[in-house]
């Protein structure tokens, strides 16, 4: 019995060991991808900020450029 | 001479203060019947609905007529009475309000300003009183004529959004294609242009409820509304160039200014005899826009840049 039940016990831990590597490979996937959403968004976030405090782009136009012309003076458009 | 006012509305009220200078009565053609007149008198045409019925009443009276509407059928029907009218000796003037009109003496008073010219776009931004809303709300669902390298193409009210930034305080607008009859007078006037296209101001609940019933009562009157030409051409030295004129007004005022410009071009014997359009190249727009400025609409040109 002890010869049947050596290789069975070592068969089981082995599967048990097996299925534990699966799920601790299975939740470092997950945490790899939200580490790498975090990071992205860390990224985006510093860039941002960096092109707002250092930019040197000004505000864009607020207002539509428009002149008053008089025709009757001879006001060219 | 007299002035024959029909209809009093915001722009009729409007019109018949402003020529004050004339002798204005007002004729409502539901109550009385057509007046005789006499040769050289005026009928301001500012009522809701079509103007071509009234419009042959007073051809056979052998009274000039300026029509304020914006109807596309309506103006295909009184461009078919020019005949009528030239052989009177009297003048029909279609579109003497904001578009057409005003957009017509504009998209002129910029074409002499280059040496051809191959795209013309405007945009108008308001209504005037209910009767222009209900015609604003209509448009949006209609059939839209526009210019397309020289073909006419039957857009959909509504169709083409295009933001259009008109002189302040209106600022930057969604525009869509609309059924106004603007399109049809500027092609008749610029032969050669390839290019036409008129667009409205609308918002997404405008372009929604547009094929419905109005839900509630328009205004009595819109707010401060715009207009903006351009007009794109070549210049003697053959470079490329995009003139841009607009107005920021109440509708109802800048229609009245313009309808009232045109009565009083009319009156000084400014206007040929049969069809007359506000685009038309042998008008004296120079002196039809300072008329409309003395009115007090004020015109703005668009430099591209912030200014000030």
């Amino acid at each position: 019995m002890a010869e049947m039940d050596g290789p069975s016990a070592r068969e089981h831990d082995v599967a048990t060991l097996g299925r534990a590597v699966e799920d601790t490979n299975g939740n470092n996937g997950a945490v790899k991808v939200l580490r790498r959403i975090i990071t992205a968004l860390v990224m985006t976030g510093a860039a941002a900020a960096a092109l707002r405090v250092k930019g040197r782009g000004g505000t864009p136009p607020q207002h539509g450029g428009w002149r008053p012309i008089s025709i009757a003076d001879g006001d060219a458009p | 001479m007299t002035v024959w006012l029909v209809g009093h509305g915001v722009v009729g009220r409007r019109v018949d203060r402003l020529l004050a200078h004339h002798e204005v009565r007002v004729h409502d053609p539901r109550r009385e019947p057509t007046p005789l007149g006499e040769p050289g008198d005026v009928a301001v045409l500012t009522h809701p609905g079509r103007h071509l019925q009234l419009a042959e009443m007073f051809a056979r009276r052998q009274i000039s007529v300026i029509t304020v509407g914006d109807d596309l059928d309506d103006v295909h029907g009184l461009l078919e009475l020019g005949p009528r009218f030239s052989d009177a000796g009297r003048s029909l003037v279609i579109g003497a309000a904001l578009s057409p009109g005003l957009s017509g003496l504009l998209a002129r008073h910029l074409a002499e300003r280059l040496h051809g010219v191959d795209e013309i776009h405007v945009a108008v931004h308001g209504t005037a009183g209910p009767a222009c809303a209900r015609a604003h709300h209509r448009s949006l669902s209609g059939r839209a004529p526009g210019l397309v390298d020289g073909r006419w193409v039957e857009f959909r009210g509504g169709a083409g959004r295009e933001l259009c930034w008109f002189p302040e305080p209106v600022g930057p607008l969604d525009c869509y294609r609309a059924e106004i009859a603007s399109p049809v007078l500027l092609h008749q006037a610029f032969d050669g242009v390839g290019r036409i296209s008129v667009r409205r101001s609308a918002t997404r609940r405008d372009r929604l409820t547009a094929p419905l019933p109005m839900l509630r009562p328009p205004h009595a009157e819109g707010g401060i509304g715009a207009l903006r030409v351009e007009v794109r051409g070549s210049t003697a030295d053959g470079g490329r160039e995009t003139l841009v004129l607009g107005i920021a007004e109440l509708v109802g005022t800048a229609a009245a200014a313009v309808a009232a410009a045109f009565v009083d071009e009319c009156a000084q014997g400014g206007l040929p005899a049969g069809i007359v359009r506000a685009a038309d190249a042998g008008l004296d727009t120079t002196a039809l826009l300072c008329r409309v400025e003395g009115y007090g609409v004020r015109i703005q040109a668009f430099t591209g840049q912030p200014y000030g």
